[in-house]
């Protein structure tokens, strides 16, 4: 017999479209996690540094948990975020039983990529003693490994148990730090990490309970990092674009410059730290908003499809998602906007009652209106994220990068009546830059999920 | 391989030379029985190109390449008029689809020819105008229709039909193609284009094959039925399948020079689909006649011996057979009945076969060669026996008639035809053998006795075959029509008009 016709069924054969992106989105959502949790800590520590004053231990040891969090928060990054991806691909599968292997070889893969960095950090470029070498060092790889942890219990969606442990090992952290403060900044820093390894260590456990599977096999997680490196480069450049402002503005002639050689620049900080808490409860409406109302409609476009309905239901369902996006930006808007109105218009009481001094108040009110901008463009890359529009996220988180690093730096030059200015630009134009795509993409939805955004025709290619 | 003109051109459908079969030796002897002519071969696959070659080409093959219908390729994403070319597109791509002709495809060639350097997916699948067109197409007609669904089968029917309209062809002198559906379109294709003249030949007919392959498929969504030898419900997506086959098989008919089959039975399906009749004619399967009409039969100095010659498989019913020994063996006690062939290609029927003759007691009856030498045993046989339930022109039927055995067989493609000869056949030769219907134990157990009980009737039989077979299924003859067609063909003008 002659011909193959009908053999084309092959090409017919139907790939899913959407394989897994919500379980990768909301877990993104989640990761927002740590960096809140930095935010709280060292404003946390900032109180008590400013209470204290003249505790110049204080000082030192909060030096050092700032560089702990920032770098660790950056450099695993990537880990982390690849770590996010590869679970929510096996909750997707419903196929969880590498868990355990993929613990360990996130955490070897953090300890093995993160000890030079401390080292070098702490041993060569820092000045410190000895004993405070080995705790800071320690320090950091507890961090570094809670953040990838973290990553696990988030992708299961234990929201109670990482909510529990991160502000139980917290509260532990700051009564052991005060406990062991007559041992000088050695035992303050030695306290409130031993808090944060209980922390660590609940959350493995929590893990373990959950997958008992043995870890012996090597997780093909890190096979990952080939396979998006988009996204391992996306999970350094976002963390690195929150906190590239602060780098820079280190470099201020007002900034502080111990003997340590860890420099800092505390007004800055503490200012942009406490502004910044104002994105909490936009964060909590859209983790809401996007849990409910959004995942149905999003849920019941890909059912559509999968399920065989026409276009018209389609397209419905297609209008059922830009109705609650807008319906949903616009409430986030509305939020952001009161509260960056009522807290710039507060703002001289609120530094007061947060013991900042007023020549931080124009670099509160600048990171207030810029944290409104940094929710909508926090919002919009996690939608982004919904649709595996991949590369638009990074372009957007790019720019954040870049104009948050430019924009400082040139405020610096311009001088501290400036200072601000540079966080604020990075977040209105990241902003603006993820609503286009957002907007751009959502009008599209139903071409970019049959056609340019499904791997089954993109993987095809020539 | 040079680039040279070839002689003429074979369009190959999902078969020569890289899989084994009836069609892929029939083309491999074709190019090898015309050994001064130059060939040049398309090969048409679904996918990915095959990783074996089961057939060595002959040197007289100058050319040789392979489209995949089922991977077109990229394409470049600007050129001039790449935004507009998805909807000029449109309306020649539905009219064809719907059923149309060459002059509906002539109308596609013309859009697409000047972009042919360019066009790809990117442009004619991928881009957001091409979406426009989609979901245009499908609002026209299709509407009720899962639109998943017709997503994919939109892709693939275009997919199959720009990789056709936008490959490389060789240059020759005729284009001939051994099916319709893509190779036939393509042949289509090269006429249009080089004004030379194309032929078809069909061993199955395309579109009866598609049609079952197509009711058969479950996996394909389709609220619309399409139920066998019945017409399809219209608007949907088997009938969207079913319509493309057949929109390629007319455009095939109506650019084709000749047309030709194995035998009659065909044409009547060939003129549903289109096919005109003053270009049909029958052109069967020849066999090498010396070879089998020098076998000498043994003087008949013990039991008559019956024989089935093919493979032990569900399609041969054998099954039928050994039912009908086991019948005629009630009547008739001195005969022996073989099964030659080999018994390894479907193991569970060929346990199950073996199981029926020791059930009916048939075991010092029957016999299983395996796989045998034809030839050793063709001079032992009295009479051969075929209860196929599908066949298109069985040659053992031919091979041995060639060695004066008579054949009993089931009334399947066109057996009627050999045993019996053509409606007019000149001279007359006579009865070949008996012809029974389908499934039916009993009919041949009582035509087995027929034969065998009258020595008479079985010689004259075996005679009538034996002229038959030389007279109308001589390879050399058949090979000496291909070569008219073929000279006939090449030596006509270029001729670029179309219908």
């Amino acid at each position: 017999m002659a011909g193959i016709g009908f053999a084309l069924q092959a090409l017919s054969r139907r790939d899913t479209l959407s394989a897994g992106f919500a379980a990768f989105a909301i877990s993104a959502i989640i990761s927002v996690g740590p960096w809140l949790f930095t935010v709280l800590a060292v404003a946390g520590i900032n109180l008590a540094t400013v209470s204290q004053t003249g505790l110049s231990a204080l000082a030192e040891m909060r030096i050092i948990i700032i560089y702990n969090f920032a770098i660790s928060l950056v450099l695993s990054g990537p880990i982390a975020i690849i770590t996010t991806r590869f679970l929510a691909d096996g909750l997707y599968a419903r196929d969880m039983k590498d868990t355990p292997g993929a613990l360990f070889t996130a955490l070897a893969a953090v300890l093995v990529t993160q000890m030079p960095i401390a080292i070098g950090l702490y041993c060569f470029v820092a000045t410190l003693t000895p004993v405070m070498q080995v705790i800071a060092v320690a320090s950091y790889l507890i961090v570094a490994c809670l953040w990838v942890a973290a990553v696990f219990l988030s992708a299961l969606k234990d929201y109670v148990t990482v909510t529990v442990a991160f502000a139980g090992g917290l509260l532990l952290s700051f009564t052991l730090a005060l406990g062991l403060s007559k041992f000088g900044p050695e035992g303050l820093l030695a306290g409130f990490s031993a808090g944060l390894a209980l922390t660590l260590f609940v959350l493995i456990a929590r893990i373990l309970a959950e997958y008992p599977t043995p870890a012996v096999q090597f997780s093909p997680l890190l096979s990952y990092f080939r396979k998006y490196p988009d996204i391992a480069l996306s999970g350094l450049i976002y963390n690195a674009g929150i906190w590239v402002d602060k780098w820079v503005m280190w470099a201020a002639p007002e900034a502080v410059r111990p003997a340590s050689g860890l420099v800092s620049y505390p007004a800055y900080d503490g200012a942009m730290f406490a502004a910044q808490l104002t994105m909490v409860p936009a964060i909590a409406l859209f983790v809401f908003a996007v849990e409910t109302k959004f995942f149905v409609v999003y849920r019941n476009f890909y059912r559509t499809i999968e399920r065989h309905g026409t276009l018209a239901k389609i397209n419905s369902a297609h209008g059922d998602i830009v109705n609650t996006l807008s319906r949903s930006a616009t409430s986030l808007g509305i939020l952001q906007i009161t509260l960056a109105l009522f807290v710039i218009a507060l703002s001289p009481k609120l530094l007061e009652v947060l013991d900042l001094h007023a020549g931080q108040l124009g670099v509160f009110r600048l990171g207030v209106l810029g944290s409104g901008f940094h929710a909508i463009f926090l919002f919009l890359t996690i939608v982004l994220a919904y649709f595996d529009l991949r590369r638009q996220v990074l372009v957007a988180q790019i720019a954040f990068f870049l104009i948050n690093a430019g924009a400082t730096a040139l405020t610096l030059q311009l001088g501290p009546a400036w200072y601000g200015y540079g966080y604020f630009t990075a977040c209105v134009v990241a902003a603006s830059l993820a609503a286009l795509f957002a907007a751009n993409a959502i009008a599209r939805l139903p071409y970019l999920t049959f056609v340019s955004n499904n791997p089954a025709i993109q993987r095809r290619g020539a | 391989m040079g680039n040279r003109q070839a002689d003429v051109c074979l369009l190959l459908e999902g078969t020569y030379p890289y899989i084994s079969g009836g069609v892929s030796s029939w083309t491999h002897d074709l190019i090898v029985a015309h050994a001064d002519l130059k060939f040049a071969i398309v090969s048409i696959v679904a996918d990915k190109l095959p990783a074996r070659q089961a057939f060595k080409l002959p040197s007289n093959v100058v050319d040789w390449r392979t489209i995949a219908v089922g991977r077109l390729r990229q394409g470049n994403t600007s050129f001039r008029g790449v935004r507009e070319l998805p909807a000029r597109l449109a309306p020649a791509l539905s009219a064809f689809l719907k059923g149309g002709g060459l002059r509906e495809f002539s109308r596609l060639l013309e859009l697409l020819s000047p972009v042919r350097a360019d066009a790809g997916t990117s442009s004619l699948l991928n881009s957001p105008e091409a979406w426009s067109t989609l979901t245009t197409m499908y609002n026209n007609g299709n509407r009720a229709t899962s639109f998943l669904d017709y997503f994919w089968t939109w892709r693939a029917l275009l997919t199959g039909l720009y990789s056709v309209v936008l490959s490389e062809l060789p240059d020759a002198k005729v284009y001939h193609a051994i099916s319709t559906g893509y190779a036939g379109l393509l042949a289509a294709r090269a006429s249009i284009e080089t004004g030379r003249p194309s032929l078809i030949t069909e061993h199955g007919i395309y579109t009866n094959e598609r049609r079952i392959e197509i009711a058969l498929a479950d996996w394909l969504h389709d609220p619309g039925t399409l139920s066998l030898g019945e017409d399809v419900e219209p608007g949907g997506l088997k009938a969207m399948w079913a319509n493309t086959f057949s929109a390629y098989s007319r455009t095939a008919y109506e650019a084709a020079h000749r047309i030709t089959t194995l035998y009659a039975g065909n044409q009547d399906m060939q003129r549903r689909d289109g096919a005109p009749l003053g270009k049909l004619s029958i052109i069967a399967n020849g066999i090498d006649v010396s070879r089998f009409s020098k076998i000498e039969r043994a003087p008949a100095k013990r039991w008559p011996c019956i024989a089935l010659i093919g493979r032990v498989v569900p399609i041969k019913d054998i099954k039928t057979y050994i039912r009908a020994v086991r019948i005629l063996a009630d009547t008739v006690t001195e005969f022996d009945a073989l099964v030659l062939g080999p018994d390894d290609e479907d193991i569970e029927y060929a346990r199950e076969c073996r199981a029926l003759v020791e059930q009916l007691g048939l075991k010092d009856r029957i016999t299983f060669t395996g796989r045998v030498k034809l030839d050793e045993y063709l001079s032992r046989i009295d009479l051969n026996v075929l209860t196929s339930v599908s066949e298109a022109q069985p040659l053992v039927v031919l091979e041995a008639g060639a060695a004066g055995i008579p054949s009993v067989s089931t009334d399947v493609g066109c057996c009627r035809e050999l045993l019996a000869g053509v409606a007019n056949e000149t001279p007359a030769f006579g009865e070949g053998g008996i012809i029974t219907p389908l499934a039916n134990p009993t009919a041949v157990a009582a035509a087995l006795r027929d034969m065998i009980t009258n020595p008479a009737r079985l010689a004259a039989a075996g005679r009538a075959m034996k002229l038959r077979v030389d007279a109308f299924y001589n390879k050399g003859l058949i090979d000496r029509r291909y070569r008219q067609l073929y000279d006939e063909a090449a030596t006509r003008p270029e001729c670029r008009e179309v219908a």
